[in-house]
This record gives structure tokens, sequence and C-alpha cells, in this order.
């Protein structure tokens, strides 16, 4: 009897909810918002275009950008952007090696390397020829990353930036220590003064750990002006004396404070981005800091303080080095509509754009104008002052963007977590990244 | 522990009766002792997550851990809702998902039922090439298909999500054999014998002798359906069409998560799915009495 | 006139065969249409690509068995491959053993069955993120729950999630709480059983075990073997939990690639070095691998599987 009921139940509710949703759908094919330019609005005499923009960014983020899509939409009447979020990486690959690519894409810049050299992204060589556009304007280390083989193939909408040291103030007082570390060599120190053992010699406080909160592959060596590529031989430079530097510089670390004894106190340590994140709550003292951290309480009287991050006392030339991670926007090779897409990325790399941006989401412009921005320094943005400056530096790189760079990071990551345990030498470790990747940079 | 009814039952008893009771009460106490230790044990996560789901963001990630909030955070409930189109995509979930068990219910059992009962020639073939289908991990072959529905003009609709329900899935057809090869043969024998033809004796007999088996592949693919987040993800490109696991992402920034929003609609989440799974195993219990009164 | 009869017999026999064949196709017809509509393409497409350098964009280029060749050669092919029998060979049994275990006490007449059945499948419903929060905390080495409760009692337990010798073990006690679904599946098994057997075996005085091992084991037998079939085959492709946990280490493989598991190695080498085709071989070396596992338990299935509609 139950069963009947049930059943019955089931099979009208799913009635309903397939005419609800039918009808849903009908009104949805009904708009002229399917991806096709719609010549169905009759009230424009102009045939309008609509182009589709997918991001990464999911309904969190997606504030700011959303403006800027309605200004852009607004300012003008021929393109419309379709805006569409939480589009990550896999799908943005599968949805353009499908035959369904959108026009334009927001994605992390290392995807451009092997995306162009597969032929999925448009080369921008032409149109910037044609539109006019200034390369130069852009902070030459994030328009870097965008190029393959010397062609742009992406812009840099907004750019991440490690270049700073981020510390616990109070742990400060209390070590006595009154400004934060010039040098890499102050800093070995500095970590050491700011570790507290208690008596069965666990850590209690730590001063700074090297591979937290991940192993950064790119940004040690750029601190120590190391390098990937040799353009002119072609040959990978991983092992070059610079990048081994700075594996040992980081292992340093582990020899001074005890590998186990640094393991056992990281898992203790609460979870960051939270309020139990171990430098606000004093159990690591310093830390890599990007702009995107500790945004409130790193003001004046927060207890987070943001100093330029050491560098080698040898190499007073490497001051201001830091690390950029740019995000891209690209036009699909096969895109519908390249010409309106290039307009509207030209928008979004206009100085009003990108002021606007940063204001609204508190990232780094990547324009070199918009830096020095009057718009910019209001004391609502205060927090993000030193980060425009930093920016501004010539010693900021990122790591060479190329058809196997993902490979070639991945490599990094393993063999540098080799030589951080003591498993290998730094030296032994980068050979063998070196012996991976020359075989795949040869090839391409 | 077990009332008084017992111990005033005791008096009144015998002493051989009273033990063989006694017995069974202590055998009974300690199936529930049982119970309800592993209970808690699985108690555990979701007990978790709704006590999370009313936390603040402190005491969420407070070393060392909190279990019981000293405030209710309920208005992570009322954001959640708000900050999302949450009747929406809720709707488009049980869409989703109750097509999906309509189609999978039509198709798997139907299929099921020649494989298991049915012994024409090359039906281990058939078979092994189902099970075949489903080794192949379904990375390699989700941009050809993605590339087929796109040909067939069904990307940015709910048709790749539904259609493949509709002609029953490699799983739920292997499970659903399992049940109908456990049924004797002499059962249908007869009816055989008196020229009832092969879909009858599917349809009336074999069926309603299934029905846990059929309610339970009802209940996994709701399941499945309801949690899946890859293939919305891939295939809708239109906010309104989203289901509800594609929508908890809107909680999830880049750097920094709104953790008590997203672990109230998660809670909120799972709900339907417990109500479902409350009368499927109420269908079990029915089940027993159908058996046994035949 | 004896000769015709046996033509007429054969003639017979071929037509029932026949019959029965045309009522087998109708009744599998919805997998079989829909094998050739939706998934044959895609499966030969993989397997085309397997024999190409593909990178999802340009056409194919076709290199025989190159990328099998170049497979085992591949360090961290032997590694992801380690890594997922690992977690098969230590996961699948205890996890399907536990199942059985639960649903047997579920299937047990007490009062609030309803609600106790109710509440071992709620982990179930747990999404990944919040899962994951919670292991994070309950394996934590220092303040977790699990060491905590091991040092009550005198033992230093491990630093579960960094120790990559204890990332796979930890992956596969966590797996504990996902086992409702087969909870379920044992529990609508455990209907089918006739009661009458076990009326039977209590009027000759058979134990409870005794019980469980001649009336419900063999009559679950089937039940069994779809678990254990079924539990390989995604133990082989085990792709989203150990993802999450990896994650949760800031790296694609977890420490020291501990978490590199096949489906994942896979993954990467499609979607992150676009090397489609050398993904897609590895895909296929996984379905032969998969393939001759199940062969092997549908073999064996014979001697230990009971199914009441044979004869």
């Amino acid at each position: 009897m139950l069963r009947k009921k049930t059943l019955a139940f089931i099979s009208s509710t799913v009635v309903a909810l397939s005419l609800l949703a039918g009808c849903g759908s009908n009104n949805d094919a009904a708009n002229p918002a399917s991806g096709s330019p719609s010549a169905s609005s009759g009230a424009k005499p102009q045939e309008k275009v609509e182009i589709s923009f997918w991001t990464t960014y999911s309904d969190a983020d997606a504030g700011p950008i959303t403006a800027l899509v309605d200004n852009f939409n607004k300012s003008q009447d021929r393109i419309t952007v379709k805006m569409l979020g939480n589009q990550d990486p896999t799908k943005q690959l599968t949805a353009i090696s499908g035959g369904a690519a959108p026009d334009v894409l927001l994605t992390y810049w290392n995807n451009i390397g092997p995306w162009a050299d597969a032929g999925a992204v448009l080369d921008l060589t032409e149109k910037i020829a044609q539109s006019g556009f200034d390369v130069n304007a852009v902070i030459p280390a994030a328009m870097e990353r965008m190029k393959i083989n010397g062609k742009v193939y992406a812009m840099p909408f907004t750019m991440s930036m490690a270049s700073s040291l981020m510390y616990n103030k109070a742990d400060f007082e209390e070590a006595g220590i009154t400004k934060p570390p010039e040098t890499l060599e102050e800093l070995f120190e500095y970590a050491k003064k700011l570790t507290k053992k208690d008596a069965d010699g666990n850590i209690t406080q730590i001063g700074f750990i090297p591979d937290y909160p991940w192993i950064d592959n790119v940004f040690w060596p750029i601190i120590f002006g190391g390098s990937w590529i040799d353009e002119a031989t072609g040959r990978v430079t991983p092992n070059a004396e610079a990048n081994v530097k700075a594996i040992a510089y980081q292992r340093s670390f582990y020899e001074e404070f005890g590998q186990n004894q640094i393991d056992k106190f990281k898992s203790g340590m609460g979870k960051r981005g939270t309020p139990q994140d171990p430098l606000l709550t004093g159990q690591l003292a310093m830390y890599i800091g990007w702009e995107y951290n500790f945004m409130p309480e790193r003001g004046e009287d927060g207890p987070i303080g943001v100093a330029p991050f050491p560098y080698p006392a040898d190499r007073p030339d490497l001051k201001g080095s830091g690390m950029v991670s740019p995000r891209a926007v690209f036009i699909p090779a096969k895109a519908k509509h390249k010409d309106e897409a290039w307009e509207f990325i030209q928008y979004l790399m206009q100085t009003d754009t990108q002021v606007q941006y940063s204001l609204d989401a508190h990232v780094i412009p990547t324009l070199t104008a918009a830096l020095s921005d009057d718009r910019l320094y209001v004391d609502s943005n205060k927090t993000m002052w030193p980060f425009y400056e930093r920016a501004k530096s010539e010693n900021l790189n990122g790591f060479p963007n190329s058809p196997y760079i993902n490979e070639y990071l991945q490599a990094l990551t393993e063999e540098t977590e080799k030589a951080l345990k003591g498993t290998l030498s730094p030296q032994e470790a980068m050979d063998n990244v070196a012996k991976k990747i020359q075989p795949l940079a040869d090839k391409k | 522990m077990s009332g008084p009814s017992t111990a005033t039952g005791s008096l009144k008893t015998p002493g051989r009766k009273r033990s063989k009771a006694a017995k069974r009460i202590a055998r009974s106490f300690g199936k529930h002792l049982v119970l309800c230790l592993a209970g808690v044990f699985f108690l555990g996560p979701f007990a978790y997550l709704l006590l999370t789901s009313v936390k603040s963001i402190d005491e969420i990630f407070a070393v060392p851990f909190v279990w019981w909030p000293k405030k209710f955070y309920w208005e992570n409930y009322s954001n959640a809702v708000k900050a999302i189109p949450f009747l929406r995509y809720t709707l488009n979930t049980l869409f989703v998902s109750l097509m999906c068990v309509l189609g999978e219910l039509i198709a798997a059992p139907l299929t099921a039922y020649g494989l298991a009962r049915i012994p024409f020639k090359g039906r281990n073939v058939l078979f092994m090439v189902m099970m075949g289908t489903i080794m192949l991990p379904a990375q390699s072959t989700m941009v050809p298909l993605y590339v087929l529905y796109n040909k067939l003009n069904l990307v940015n609709t709910y048709w790749p999500l539904i259609l493949p329900a509709f002609f029953g899935a490699a799983y739920y057809i292997f499970l659903l054999r399992q049940f109908f090869m456990g049924i004797p043969q002499e059962i249908t024998e007869s009816a055989k014998m008196d020229g009832a033809s092969e879909f009858r004796i599917y349809w009336q007999m074999i069926l309603p002798l299934s029905i846990p088996a059929v309610f339970t592949v009802g209940l996994l693919v709701f399941l499945n359906s309801w949690k899946d987040y890859q293939m919305p993800l891939i295939y809708l490109n239109d906010p309104i069409k989203w289901t509800l696991s594609v929508g908890l992402k809107a909680f999830i920034g880049e750097y920094n998560v709104e953790w008590g929003m997203l672990m109230a609609a998660s809670a909120l989440f799972a709900f339907p799915i417990i109500i479902l799974y409350f009368f499927v195993q109420k269908v079990f219990i029915q089940g027993i009495t159908m058996t046994g009164s035949k | 006139m004896a000769k015709a009869v046996r033509n007429e017999n054969a003639i017979g026999i071929r037509r029932r065969s026949r019959k029965t064949l045309m009522t087998g196709l109708l009744f599998t017809s919805p997998w079989i249409i829909g094998f050739f509509l939706f998934q044959l393409y895609p499966i030969l497409a993989s397997f085309y690509y397997s024999m190409t350098d593909y990178n999802l964009f340009t056409a194919p280029e076709w290199v025989g068995f190159g990328n099998y060749k170049k497979l085992f050669q591949d360090d961290k092919f032997y590694l992801s491959m380690y890594n997922t029998l690992y977690i098969t060979v230590v996961g699948v049994v205890p996890h399907m053993a536990y199942a059985l275990v639960m649903a047997l006490l579920l299937n047990a007449k007490v009062k609030g069955q309803s609600l106790y059945r109710t509440i071992y499948f709620l982990p179930t419903l747990v999404p990944a993120v919040a899962g994951s929060l919670l292991w994070m905390w309950l394996l934590n080495s220092q303040y977790g729950l699990i060491n905590m409760g091991l040092s009550a009692i005198g033992i230093t337990g491990p630093n579960w999630l960094v120790d990559p010798d204890w990332t796979k073990p930890s992956l596969v006690l966590m797996g504990f709480w996902g086992t409702g679904t087969i909870t379920v599946m044992y529990l609508a098994a455990l209907q089918d059983v006739p009661k009458m057997f076990y009326e039977a075996a209590e009027i000759d005085g058979a134990s409870k075990w005794r019980q469980f091992w001649t009336i419900t084991f063999p009559s679950i037998s089937p039940m069994t073997l779809f678990q254990l079939i079924m539990m390989l085959i995604s133990s082989f492709q085990y792709f989203t939990e150990g993802l999450v946990f990896a994650e949760a280490t800031q790296s694609t493989g977890g420490p020291e690639n501990s978490l590199l598991f096949y489906s994942i190695y896979l993954y990467q080498q499609a979607f992150s070095f676009l090397n489609m085709g050398y993904a897609s071989a590895m895909a296929w070396m996984l379905f032969l691998v998969v393939m001759f596992f199940t062969l092997l338990i549908f073999r064996t299935s014979a001697r230990w599987v009971y199914y009441g509609g044979e004869k």
C-alpha cells in the first residue's frame, strides 16, 4: 500500500517539477542569453554583440569584478559582457578543447604557457599592434609572465606579490627586537631569538619557517637572485649557484631547530587565515607576506607589522626583490568574438579600471601609472600603500612561463622537499630537477 | 535503566522465567550498548557539522577544540540562505535528482533483469563490456564526452546530467542483477508454464519481490546526483541553472572562506537526503513483512 | 520420420534460443542503446588518444605504443600505482567487513532501529569541506582527538598528516565513515534472506555464529561479490579524498608524494601537463589491471557466491 502511494507521490512530484523546470528553461531559451549574438532585442537598430567572460572567482570574491563588467556594459552600447564565475581551470580547459570556448577567460598565469603552446590561446601580437596598446605601461615582471617564446598571449589583469616580511609585533617586543631584519643573515638570527622551547626541548614558539605555508620554489630563488633558464643556451638552470644557495638557506632552519621539532610544532599551529592563524596568535613570529594577508590586522595599530623582505647581506643590489604572480586574461584561439573580446580586455587594462579594481578588491594594479595614482592613496586604503610602493621595484621577478612550466614547478617542489628534509643535498636535488626538465626544454 | 515495569514483573514471575527475561534484557541491553557506542562514532561528523554551523569563526578554529558554542549564531543559516539563490538551487537540484531517479528506475531494473534471468547468447560478454565501461577512469573520457554533448547542442542544459540515467548506469544494473539472480527460479517457473510473458514476470513478480533493492537504488541515485559537483560545473554555464553543490562554492573565496555560512548551508544541503533515507529504510521493514507473509 | 522429428526439435531449439536472444536484447536495450549513443565514442576516442601525442588542442599525432613504453620508464607511474594498491589492499576488505557488521547490527530488531539506521548513514551526507575540517582536527598530531586518546593509554601517536608513512593509513581510517552506502546495500540484501532458514536452524540449536556462516553469509554472497568488485574498481580510481587530503598539505601529491594516487597523477598529466595521450595510456593500463582482478574475482566467485536463482 505504502509503496503505491510513495510511487504515486514521487511520480507526481517529478511531473510537477519537470513542468516547472521545463518552463524555466524555455524562458531561458527565449532570453537572448545563450552565448549567441542577440539580434532579437529589436529595440536598438545596432547589432549588439554579447561576449562571454569566465573567471575563477566564486561569488565570495566576485563583487568587484562584477562592478567592472557592469560599468563596461553601461559605458557603451555595442558589446554586452556576460560574466560567469567559479570556472576552474579544468572546466575552462574542457570547454575550450571541447569546442565551446567563451570569448574571454581569466585564469592562473601558469596555464598560459601550456595552453598557448598547445594552440588554444590567441596570439595578441597583432591586436596589440593594431590598437596601439602600450605593453611598456605594464609592470615588466607581470607582463613577462604573459609571454611565451617572446610572443604575448594574455594580459595580467591583476597581480599578487610576495616581497614582504610580516611579523607579530608583540613577539618582537617581547624578544626586545626593535626593528625588522634587514638581511637574510639577520632574519636567521632573529628567528633564533624568537624561538622558544620548553623543558623537554619542544618548540613552543618559532621565529620563522621557510616553507610555511607551502614550499616556495619560486620566491626563494628570486630572493637569492637565482634563475631558471638561460635563454641564450636553452639550458634550464635550477642548479645555478644562487638557486642552490636559496635551498641551503631554507635547510639551515631545519638544521638549527630540528626536523622533527618543526614538523611537530607546525602540525599544532592554528589554521591559516582564521583568528587562530599562527602569526596572529604569535606561535609564529615571521612570515612571507602577500598583499592579501592580514588585511585589517596589518594596519598601524594592528598586531602585524610589515617590512620589505630581507636580502642577502653580500648582495645589496637584490634589495626589493620579490615574486610576482599575476592573474591572466586571454582570448581563446577559437573565440567567436575576438575583436570585442580584445576591446573588453583593453578596458580591463585601463588605468581607471585598474585603480577602481584595486580599491574594491585590494589587489595590486599591473599598470605602472596606476601605482602612483592619487585615488589609491586614500586613508581607507592605507594597508595597501606599502605594496604599491614595493610593486615599483625593479627587482620583482617571476617564474618564466613556458609550455612545460607545470612539470618544471612540480619537479622543483618535489626535489626541494627532499632537500629540506635532508635526504638529498641542495645541489643533488637541483641537479635532479635539471636532469628531469632539460629533455622537456629541448623538445619545445 | 529498564524501568519499573520489569522490576514489578520479576517479582511476580517464577525464578526460571525471570532469568530468561533477564537474559533477554541483558542481550538487548548489550545490543543497544554496541549500537550507542558506534552511534557516537557515526554521529560525530554530523554533530560536528551542525555545531560548527552555529559557531563564530573564533570558535570554529579554536585551539584547544570547543565542542559546545558559547553563543549560537543562528544567523549563519538565514545569511546563508540569503547569500545565494538557495530555493532556486534547491529546486534545480531536486529536479535533476528526481529525473535521474526516474530514469534509472526505468532503465536499470529492465537491463538487470535481462542480464540476470534471461539466458540469451552473449549475455556474459555484454555484462563484461558493461563492467569494462566503468573501469576506465572518467578523466580520460571527460573531454570527448563534452565534445559529444557540445555537438548535440546540449551544453548548458540539464540533459547531460539526466539523459545517461535513462539508459541505466552499470553500477546500479550490476547491483540489481545481483538481487535478481538471488531470487529462486521456482518462484517464476510456474508462471512461465502458464505462458506468462517475461515482461509480466518481471513486472508482477520480480520487481515486487525486490522492493528493498529498488528503493536502495533509488536512494543511491538520488544521493549521488544530489552531491555531484563535477558534472553540473562542467555542463552548466548559467548561474541560474546551477545546482546546490556548485552554488555552495559561493562561500569559498580565494583567501577567505565564510565558514559559518558554509557549514550552515552544508547542513541544509544534507537535510533532504536524511528525510529521504529515513523513509527508504522504513521500506526495508515493510520488505521483511512481505517476504514473511509469502 | 525420426530424422524429421529431430530436425523439428533442432529448429524448435534454435527458434526458442533466437526468441530468448530477442527478449534478452529487448530487456537490455536501454543500456545497449545508451552505450552506443554516449559511451562508445568517448571510449574509442580515449583509446585512440592513448596511441598518440595529444595536447587536447592540436590534432593527435600517432605514436603507436610509445606512450605505453614510456609508462614503464616513469618512476611516478610505479609510485602512484603502489600508493593505489596500498589503499586498495589495506582499505577494501576492512571497510567491507565493517559495513557488513554494521548492517547485521542494524538489522537486529531493537527499539529505535530507524533512528540508529539514520545515524549510521549521516556521515555519508557530510560535504567534503566540512568533513576535511573535521579530519584535520581529529588527526592533528598535537591536539587531535585520536592522538590525545592514544596518549591517554601511553602511546605516542604519529604525525598523521605529515609523516609519509601515515598519510595513507589516515585515509583508510577516515574511510570507515564513508561506509554508510555499503551498509545500506547490505541491509537491503539482508531483507532477502528467507526467514524460515533461521527458524529451522533455531530448532536444530545452531549457534548464531554458525547461523551466520551457513545461512546469512551465503545468502548475501551476491552482494559481497558486488561490493568486492565495485570497491576494487573505485579504489583503483581513488581520487577526490586523496586530493582533498593532499591539498590540506598544500601540494598535489601530499608529503613526499605519498598521496599521489594513480588517478591523481593521470589527472595531472592530462589537465596540468596537457599530455592527454600519455594520460589516456595510463587510463587503459589501469583498465587492464582492474579488468584482470575483476575477472579473477569472477572466476573464483563460482566457489563462494550462491545465487538462489541458479540451479
